[in-house]
């Protein structure tokens, strides 16, 4: 009876933890808000796109392995933003550049590239607005 | 009020067989071994970073900075290890706790560089609890030839319940909160998926294949947006009774399908099902496998 007390007590307590990141609006591991994909957002995003560019000009796309060093989309997309965010766009360039294995490419080009998503996808609309952050060779 | 406690307690201590817990031990221990051995390019893309962008989280935060490449391998080595170990019951008083301390340091490390993976959460609960519960009191070296059905058993695999039920509820909570009516507006679920689409191209991956069709008939998005909030925030029915139990899982495993097939995102724990086996006598599986290979075998072969 004492034991099964306990267990009741423990699990109240635990169910309580489990809403800690909800109550103080925070997010961790391994107590989560879990508030992916939660709020709304607008339709034109700026996408920090790793473009290459073969001896034409024209853009080739780069897979995420070489961008990123990994398949996954969410880390791809936040170590380019973290990168340029921190100033580090020219390094990023590089290291980029160094991974590149396709010989079509000569180059490597950064850019902030404004899209509206919807539209994108629906009809493969080009950028309201591209930025040139960093540009630099293939080794 | 009284009622209703002393239902959710009866609930919550009852009592189930050793064998039970144990499965669960070597479906998660399984589970979250392979995947830490699958994703080995994470530790070598982890191993190769530099210090830029480290902002560690959880467990990671007692260190200063990165781990070297060698601490990672050595941490990748130990995690499968003693991931197999705790699968296979073996000195699971140790092999338990060490186990989840590694989980846990290696998803918070993982999460530390600006990026919150909240794929990997539950399974580190999970761990954790299965951790500090008497797993390997059967399918384990040196456990008892057997033991009677006892709430030591009942209650930790409650707890995986509740832990996987309460993270689906506070999910369908965050959208509640950060969206409030827009959640069923077209245009939010529209732009979340569009997004991630996009995102997927610009990276040079593939689009989700059914992302293109929801946004060509977004009259169906208010309805999915609702549906999605109902399984999430319906989570809690599943501990109820078999038959909700049964369409709660059904309805989650499809809700994941659809948003890989509409968004790429996967969180494989859940979306495999793997999350909603505590809410299943999955003891049972080996005897009922063996059963209908018995039946097939008489079937196919006849009479000996």
């Amino acid at each position: 009876m004492m034991r099964d007390r306990w267990r009741t007590v423990v699990t109240i307590c635990f169910i309580a933890a489990l809403f800690v990141p909800v109550v103080r609006d925070g997010d961790g591991v391994p107590f989560s808000s879990y508030s992916m994909y939660a709020s709304p957002r607008s339709p034109e995003i700026a996408f920090i796109v790793a473009i290459g560019q073969d001896v034409d000009g024209d853009d080739v796309v780069l897979s995420p392995r070489t961008i990123a060093a990994t398949a996954d989309p969410l880390i791809v997309e936040s170590y380019l933003r973290r990168e340029v965010e921190g100033g580090r766009v020219a390094t990023l360039c590089a290291t980029i550049a160094r991974r590149v294995v396709d010989t079509r490419v000569g180059a490597i080009q950064i850019r902030s590239d404004r899209l509206h998503v919807v539209d994108r996808v629906l009809g493969q609309s080009p950028p309201i607005k591209s930025e040139l952050l960093a540009s630099c060779p293939v080794p | 009020m009284s009622t209703v406690v002393s239902r959710f307690e009866m609930w919550l201590h009852q009592p189930a067989p050793p064998e039970r817990l144990a499965a669960m031990r070597i479906a998660v221990g399984s589970f979250v071994t392979l995947y830490m051995a699958f994703n080995v390019r994470e530790f070598d893309r982890l191993a190769a970073r530099s210090s830029e962008g480290f902002a560690p989280i959880g467990l990671a935060r007692v260190l200063d900075a990165p781990l070297s490449a060698a601490a990672i391998w050595v941490l990748f080595a130990a995690l499968v290890l003693g991931g197999a170990a705790f699968t296979l019951g073996i000195a699971a008083r140790v092999s338990g706790p060490a186990f989840a301390t590694l989980v846990l340091f290696w998803t918070s490390y993982h999460s530390s560089w600006g990026q919150l993976l909240h794929f990997e959460h539950l399974f580190t609960l999970h761990v954790m609890i299965l951790a500090l519960a008497p797993t390997a009191e059967a399918w384990a070296p040196g456990a008892p030839d057997s033991m009677e059905p006892s709430a030591r058993f009942g209650w930790p695999l409650r707890l995986l319940a509740i832990a996987t039920a309460v993270t689906y509820v506070l999910s369908g909570i965050a959208k509640l909160r950060n969206s409030g009516w827009a959640w069923f507006d077209a245009e939010t679920l529209a732009t979340h998926i569009g997004y991630s689409a996009t995102r997927m191209e610009t990276i040079g991956s593939r689009q989700p294949p059914l992302a293109g069709a929801v946004l060509e008939n977004q009259w169906a998005i208010p309805a999915m947006a609702a549906a999605a909030l109902m399984i999430e925030l319906g989570a809690p029915l599943a501990l109820t009774t078999p038959r909700l139990r049964n369409i709660w899982v059904t309805a989650a495993v499809v809700f994941h399908a659809a948003t890989a097939a509409t968004m790429h995102v996967f969180f494989g724990y859940q979306g495999l099902a793997v999350a909603m086996l505590p809410l299943f006598a999955i003891e049972r599986v080996p005897e009922y496998v063996r059963d209908n290979l018995a039946r097939f075998h008489h079937r196919t072969v006849g009479p000996t």
